[in-house]
């Protein structure tokens, strides 16, 4: 590479263009919090990528993952794609999505998929590559405020979107589904929470205990000079 | 036993290389908990040389199983998670124990005469673990890991005539690429640590000619016994000074656990989110910045419009720390005793460099680099203007001791 043109490209770095042409960055998105230690939810969360999201989606770095291996998500059947595949887009690894995309934004996602002029677009990533992997469930949503609109008015997320004809399962029961998925994405992005939290409190009351013995030490000593 | 430890102290007399620099070192009782922080950054430097060597046993150094050989370990080795955790949050920590350790040496003047070498050998060691931290963050070759080493290699090649040329041989390579990762990895793991832990060794070997300063700024003999009517004014190292250090490094590990256990990406301050993106030489993210801890340099880099001057800037923030105790012509050490300038742009300097920070982490707009490029200005008037400041505001008088 020339000078010049590798000089061009660390000022393209460092000028750190955000991409804000998209219409997502105009949404408010519902603050998401996912309690992993439901693990009902992540379970059933597990059985529902399955049926819909695995025959596309790995899930690579949960090789010895009960929750995972249980609902028959292992990473040996996982699809293989290759890098042509998809126009050069394959469906990238989701182990990790949770935490990369973050939750807000992986529940607008999965809940942006609406119908307009014959086809399915969703409202987090315009023309989005990936096809809608549920519209028999959830049925079809429309757009409820034009682009322009959107970008003036900065909506929250029900606002922008609508359900129009309803799918095989209620919404609320569609709801559900997408709050089940969500658990399991966050838990496959980290599933060392459980044993985090289940000793955690213990070390740090003996952290705590220690410093408390400490600091009586500490007066014990500097009491020679009072 | 005794005749043994006698006979071993005659020939390796550790129990008297103790006595001489812990029972009989002497410092002024006015030394509070700002002074505990080296403990903890030493304590800090331990975990990372003890969390290192397990994430050594399963990190695979090639750009095909680098990222995914961390994630099976924290998944799939029992504790991995919390090794490699250490390790991510220990490096955060020690920053922090270092970043208020040298705030300690501005408020009381620690890098006076006679401290100056003191200060030198400790700035020293600040730079070498900028190099640590920065060659450690490429390791785990995600996304930012890789972006990073680009901009950061592309600053050699504006020096002039050998820039391309070392920037090539850094690198090993004519791209980023799993030569350059495997050299860094040495470097990381190997290069850097003896480096530093030879200055380390200087650095307490200096603390200890010289003796520890303290707030009042008083001058202390470190190796003699104080008379009689001191000892409540001037007292040994050990057992109460070191007893304050103990009761303050745990206090700071309990907080590093918490750390540990409940937030380890700390919302993505300590372990950024898009790091955890395998490296892709064809993907640009869409923002680039450092880890905090560099991010003021890294803003500073940003706030010159031309890149060569923009290099130099940055350089020069770091390099103007070596200067500071002949920049200083206070003649009292403490900010107790200092004038109202001093205090003043001492905090001015705080100010702008957490301001820095944050603009270092934010995307360039055009009110970002106005407001980036005022606290550049602010960084290094603090250090320019010192000379001036310090000669003609007023004093008061510090204490003798006695």
């Amino acid at each position: 590479m020339q000078t010049t043109t590798r000089i061009k490209l660390a000022l393209l770095c460092l000028a750190s263009i955000v991409a804000a042409d998209g219409l997502e960055a105009y949404i408010r998105l519902p603050k998401v919090s996912i309690d992993t230690s439901n693990a009902e939810k992540v379970s059933e969360g597990a059985a529902f990528f399955k049926e819909r999201c695995f025959t596309c989606h790995s899930m690579k770095y949960l090789r010895f993952d009960d929750v995972s291996l249980n609902a028959g998500i292992n990473p040996k059947d996982a699809p293989q794609w290759s890098k042509d595949s998809w126009k050069g887009h394959p469906p990238p690894d989701l182990s990790l999505v949770a935490i990369t995309k973050g939750v807000d934004w992986l529940y607008g996602y999965l809940k942006g998929y609406y119908f307009e002029n014959g086809s399915y677009d969703n409202i987090m990533w315009q023309n989005t590559a990936m096809p809608n992997p549920y519209p028999d469930l959830q049925g079809k949503q429309k757009l409820i405020m034009t682009p322009e609109q959107i970008r003036a008015f900065h909506p929250r997320f029900y606002q922008v979107v609508k359900l129009d004809t309803s799918g095989s399962i209620s919404a609320h029961a569609f709801n559900d589904k997408i709050d089940a998925l969500l658990h399991y994405l966050v838990y496959a992005s980290d599933p060392s929470v459980e044993e985090r939290h289940s000793f955690g409190p213990m070390v740090l009351i003996f952290m705590m205990t220690l410093s408390l013995f400490a600091f009586l030490l500490y007066r014990d000593f500097y009491r020679d000079f009072d | 036993m005794s005749k043994l430890g006698d006979w071993l102290e005659q020939r390796l007399p550790i129990a008297g290389f103790l006595r001489k620099n812990l029972k009989e070192y002497y410092v002024h009782s006015s030394i509070n908990f700002w002074y505990a922080m080296g403990a903890i950054a030493f304590v800090m430097l331990a975990v990372q040389v003890i969390s290192g060597i397990f994430l050594l046993m399963y990190y695979v150094p090639t750009t095909e199983q680098a990222f995914s050989s961390i994630q099976y370990m924290m998944r799939e080795i029992p504790y991995g998670w919390l090794i490699r955790y250490l390790h991510v949050v220990g490096a955060s920590f020690f920053f922090i124990a270092i970043y208020l350790h040298m705030f300690r040496a501005l408020l009381y003047g620690s890098y006076k005469n006679p401290r100056e070498f003191l200060w030198m050998s400790g700035v020293v060691i600040y730079i070498l673990m900028i190099a640590i931290a920065y060659t450690g963050y490429v390791l785990p070759w995600g996304q930012m890991s890789y972006w990073a080493t680009r901009v950061i290699i592309s600053f050699l090649t504006v020096i002039p005539y050998v820039g391309d040329g070392l920037a090539q041989w850094l690198q090993g390579d004519f791209v980023v690429s799993s030569v350059t990762l495997s050299r860094f990895f040495a470097f990381h793991i190997v290069a850097f640590p003896l480096v530093i832990f030879l200055f380390i060794g200087i650095h307490i070997v200096a603390l200890h000619v010289v003796g520890s300063n303290n707030p009042e700024g008083v001058t202390v003999n470190a190796h003699k016994k104080p008379a009689k009517n001191l000892r409540k004014k001037v007292i040994p190292f050990y057992p109460y000074v070191i007893s304050k250090d103990l009761f303050v490094v745990f206090v700071a590990l309990a907080l590093f656990l918490g750390v540990v256990f409940y937030a380890p990406t700390f919302y993505g301050f300590f372990l950024e989110h898009i790091n955890q993106v395998p490296a892709n030489p064809m993907v640009t993210p869409s923002h680039i910045h450092p880890v905090w801890y560099l991010s003021p340099f890294y803003a500073i880099l940003r706030a010159v419009p031309d890149k060569l001057l923009g290099v130099i800037f940055m350089f020069l923030s770091l390099v103007i720390l070596f200067f500071l105790p002949w920049l200083d012509k206070s003649p009292v050490k403490s900010m107790r005793y200092k004038g109202r300038l001093s205090r003043g742009s001492l905090c001015v300097f705080i100010l702008s460099v957490i301001m820095l920070g944050y603009y270092g982490m934010v995307p360039a707009t055009d009110t970002h680099l106005f407001w980036t490029r005022i606290f550049t200005v602010l960084y290094f008037g603090h250090f320019v203007l010192m000379p001036i400041y310090t000669r003609i505001e007023t004093c008061k008088q510090p204490p003798e001791l006695n």
